[in-house]
């Protein structure tokens, strides 16, 4: 079964990172993009785009975990973090190719993008005011990029 | 009367003309100006003009001739009155 | 404490040295943040008559309650010293991701004082500061700076403030960059850096921001970050601030060919539709923005192609129509040499302007150009002259200076059409044809400054009649620069504005929730009220008298000479009976002086004994 991730339109996103506050707050009860699972990156003055975890089929991060202390969940995808077997070495951190595990320094455990597990909806999508973020499959998102395109080729008719 | 009116801004953009205009009653209002408008531009109502009550979302208003802010919708504008659907805002 | 830090950073130049002050809650709710507190540090630690340029000159920085919290458009910071452009109290403001970082590195403000011996940055990296060696980074652009800093230290985290070539040369309208396009532009803050060696300060803050009640705020933000999508915001986010050239235009306010006329005739060619069409790339946002109004411009093809800045309305009406520009990728280049070189575009193009009003008129030659011929229009000559400011090389040397001093050096009736009040060059709007600003541009702090003011608001919204000049003015003239001082203090973006109900009652629960400090609406009244009499009797203690608060000539006598506002002059007794009217209304005195009692009342005591009258 497909998982659903969070995604990022870089046509939409503005850099404007208020993604990565709302989800410290929501993780950690203060603002700090140190602590959020989902980054923005933005490579002036145009190129903006938010990484999460992308729930890897075979995902590098689990694999490569020396102590077995990540695994995915096979319903949801998502990353699970076993906090008493991490030891916060950061192999995770190093196989992911999207730079999506985060390395808390104060507790000294890794921390994977959850989708919210505990809220109502992801936080980072519920706050992007551009609505640039959204939960999606990857069907979902090449469906999208399908219609826009169509839109855009084949305007007039669409309009009518 | 025919009054023209002016497009800036959001109204220009929607409306894809500079200048257009309207037909309306000689009693009329500026919010049957408004009506007008959105009988001509369909696309005015909800980003530009209130549905219901045709009042002119912010930061767009009425300017006569450029010289004097229309203070209401109420108003009656007069003939051979130039109407500008107008906006300003802060400098940056 | 929540959101505050309680500390501000004292740095050193002269001697590598730091401490820390303590401020507490009170202190804090009394001035907030922003251009307040930015003021008040400026005032207690830069002495009475200290030069701009000189080592005594403090650059005081202070972000805000909401800096680094989820509040929209509430990542801003503020700057003050003292202005070498005006010689009174200089205070931009500034926004982004570097304003966050002042606060999670661990500070409310930084006050910088002293000189370094040689080319310095400042590193600081949570609680340790460190002093830098710049050799290598003087004469680098601005962004550029910035760019190698961070690769320096291998961290994209680290964000900086930097000069460019313009202000390590002392141009007096030199500015602070950060965060790729963000300026504190006016009022040459950035020369100032540069009399201090200082070419950039670099800012890693790892701590986490803390508010008192997240939840709420949370609420409260994610609301106003939903209603700034709206069309109350929907000007900037779609076409930016330059939607109001045709709009000026229309009004015959458009400040063209420094200010002669009120009309361009290429307006249409120059303006923000045009823009849209066919320059604009993106929207872009600040840190924690909604809004996203930064219209990020490149031009595609032609002599310029590969330019590429963000264009605002100040930016536009300087360096294009008062240059009488009529190309638009011409405006876009100067903006973006500007942007490089590090350069208030406002000043740069006034200036401009009346070196160009000049050749046309004689009194400057080509001779004096160096081989240029700027007429009007003339955009190879405005980049050339852009570049020769920056060097201050040639006649650049000159005009480096601002348009004050240049025109009285250059004399011959050019000071007629100098367009500045206190020193700063004008902003974008033709005061003859919006009096309310007339009197707003007149007696503004630091000069004639439209987003200290926001008078024009009154003219332009109709809320008065624009082309009358009367004694009403006076206290319209003030709630405006209230409203506006209340945004550079909490430290909101003012194109959030019109999101809000009732401002006053919003923002203090905002600040309530964030702090956890009880703040009404009547004592957020009273902090706007503060800071303008705070940064009022900075000025007077620098030898400010009302004589400094008039107006250009050419705005007292050429009236406009065609367009919706044609004939309409400032008439002298009128901006007589305006300013008498503002005095009063402030509570000051005939002189525009402030009574001790005023001060008082105000919590400015301390003031009392050297300014208080």
């Amino acid at each position: 079964m497909p998982y659903q991730y969070i995604i990022c339109d870089p046509d939409k996103c503005t850099g404007c990172q208020e993604c990565e506050l709302a989800c410290s707050v929501t993780k950690h009860g203060m603002f700090n993009p140190l602590l959020s699972r989902i980054r923005n990156v933005r490579i002036e003055p145009v190129v903006m785009l938010s990484v999460a975890c992308k729930l890897c089929e075979d995902p590098p991060c689990v694999i490569s975990c020396p102590r077995k202390a990540l695994s995915q969940d096979p319903e949801t995808g998502i990353i699970l973090v076993d906090e008493d077997l991490c030891d916060g070495c950061g192999w995770c951190i190093e196989a992911c190719d999207f730079g999506a595990i985060l390395l808390n320094p104060a507790t000294k455990r890794v921390e994977i993008c959850d989708l919210c597990a505990d809220e109502d909806e992801p936080q980072c999508v519920k706050f992007c005011s551009k609505e640039a973020l959204y939960l999606a499959t990857p069907e979902v998102v090449a469906q999208r990029a399908r219609r826009d395109a169509v839109t855009k080729l084949l305007q007039e008719l669409v309009a009518s | 009367m025919r009054l023209p009116v002016e497009l800036f801004g959001l109204a220009r953009r929607l409306g894809g003309e500079k200048e257009v205009i309207v037909e309306v009653s000689d009693e009329a209002t500026l919010r049957d100006v408004v009506v007008a408008l959105t009988r001509r531009f369909p696309a005015f109502l909800g980003p530009l003009v209130v549905p219901d009550t045709y009042e002119l979302e912010e930061p767009y208003f009425f300017n006569y001739d450029g010289r004097r802010v229309a203070k209401s919708l109420k108003e009656r504008p007069q003939e051979g009155d130039r109407l500008l659907l107008f906006l300003v805002d802060a400098g940056g | 404490m929540f959101a505050y830090t309680g500390r501000i950073l004292h740095v050193e130049l002269t001697n590598q040295t730091t401490r820390i002050q303590r401020v507490d809650e009170d202190f804090l709710k009394k001035y907030v943040g922003g251009v307040s507190l930015a003021a008040r540090l400026a005032y207690d630690n830069t002495p009475k008559g200290a030069g701009p340029l000189g080592p005594e000159n403090a650059l005081c920085f202070a972000t805000s309650a909401f800096g680094g919290t989820i509040v929209p458009v509430g990542n801003k910071y503020g700057v003050a010293a003292k202005s070498p452009l005006t010689g009174f109290l200089g205070d931009c403001l500034s926004t982004s991701y570097f304003a966050a970082v002042i606060k999670r590195a661990g500070y409310d403000g930084i006050v910088i004082k002293g000189k370094a011996e040689k080319p310095t940055y400042i590193f600081i990296d949570d609680d340790v500061v460190q002093f830098k060696d710049a050799a290598h980074l003087w004469g680098m652009e601005t962004f550029q700076t910035e760019e190698a800093i961070r690769g320096e230290m291998g961290d994209e985290l680290v964000r900086s403030c930097t000069i460019g070539p313009a202000g390590e040369k002392l141009v007096l309208f030199a500015n602070i960059t950060n965060d790729r396009g963000r300026q504190a532009g006016r009022c040459g803050l950035g020369a100032v850096m540069g009399s201090k060696l200082l070419k950039a300060i670099a800012i890693r803050g790892s701590n986490p921001v803390q508010v008192a009640d997240p939840d709420r705020l949370c609420a409260m933000a994610l609301e106003l970050g939903q209603s700034a999508q709206g069309t109350k915001t929907e000007k900037y986010r779609t076409l930016g601030t330059v939607a109001n050239v045709l709009s000026l235009n229309r009004m015959g306010v458009l400040p063209t060919r420094n200010f002669q006329e009120g009309v361009f005739e290429a307006a249409e060619k120059v303006s923000g539709e045009y823009m849209h069409e066919h320059y604009t790339d993106k929207a872009v946002a600040c840190a924690g923005c909604p809004i996203a109004c930064e219209q990020v411009v490149s031009v595609k093809d032609g002599m310029y192609k590969g330019a590429r800045t963000s264009v605002d309305y100040e930016s536009l009406f300087a360096l294009g129509t008062s240059c009488g520009l009529d190309y638009f990728p011409g405006i876009i280049k100067a903006i973006e040499l500007c942007d490089r070189l590090g350069m208030d575009t406002m000043s740069c193009g006034v200036t401009i302007s009346w070196a160009m009003e000049c050749f046309e008129r004689g009194i400057l030659t080509k001779e004096d150009f160096d081989g240029l011929e700027p007429y009007f229009g003339n955009h190879q000559a405005e980049a050339a002259l852009i570049e020769k400011i920056s060097r201050r090389e040639g006649i650049g040397d000159l005009l480096a200076q601002g348009v004050k001093r240049a025109s009285e050096k250059v004399g011959q009736g050019s000071e007629h059409f100098a367009m500045h009040v206190k020193g700063l060059e004008f902003a974008g709007y033709d005061v003859r044809g919006l009096q309310t600003f007339a009197l707003g541009a007149a007696v503004g702090t630091r000069g004639p400054c439209h987003n200290r003011s926001l008078a024009y608001e009154a003219d332009t919204h109709g809320e008065v009649d624009r082309f009358s000049a009367g004694p009403e003015k006076g206290k319209i003239a003030k709630e405006k620069e209230e409203f506006a001082a209340l945004l550079d203090t909490l430290m909101l973006c003012k194109f959030i504005r019109g999101c809000f109900k009732d401002l006053y009652e919003e923002a203090a629960q905002l600040y309530t929730l964030t702090t956890g400090i009880e703040m009404t609406a009547e004592e957020l009244k009273q902090v706007a009220e503060r800071c303008w009499n705070l940064k009022k009797a900075f000025n007077i203690r620098e030898g400010w008298t009302k004589d400094d608060d008039w107006l250009p000539p050419r705005f007292l006598e050429d009236p406009i000479p065609a367009g919706t506002s044609k004939g309409y002059v400032v008439k002298p007794e009128d901006l007589r009976v305006m300013i008498d009217a503002y005095y009063k209304a402030r509570g000051w005195t005939l002189e525009g002086l402030i009574p001790k009692e005023k001060l008082i009342a105000l919590g400015l005591e301390d003031l009392a004994p050297e300014i208080g009258v």
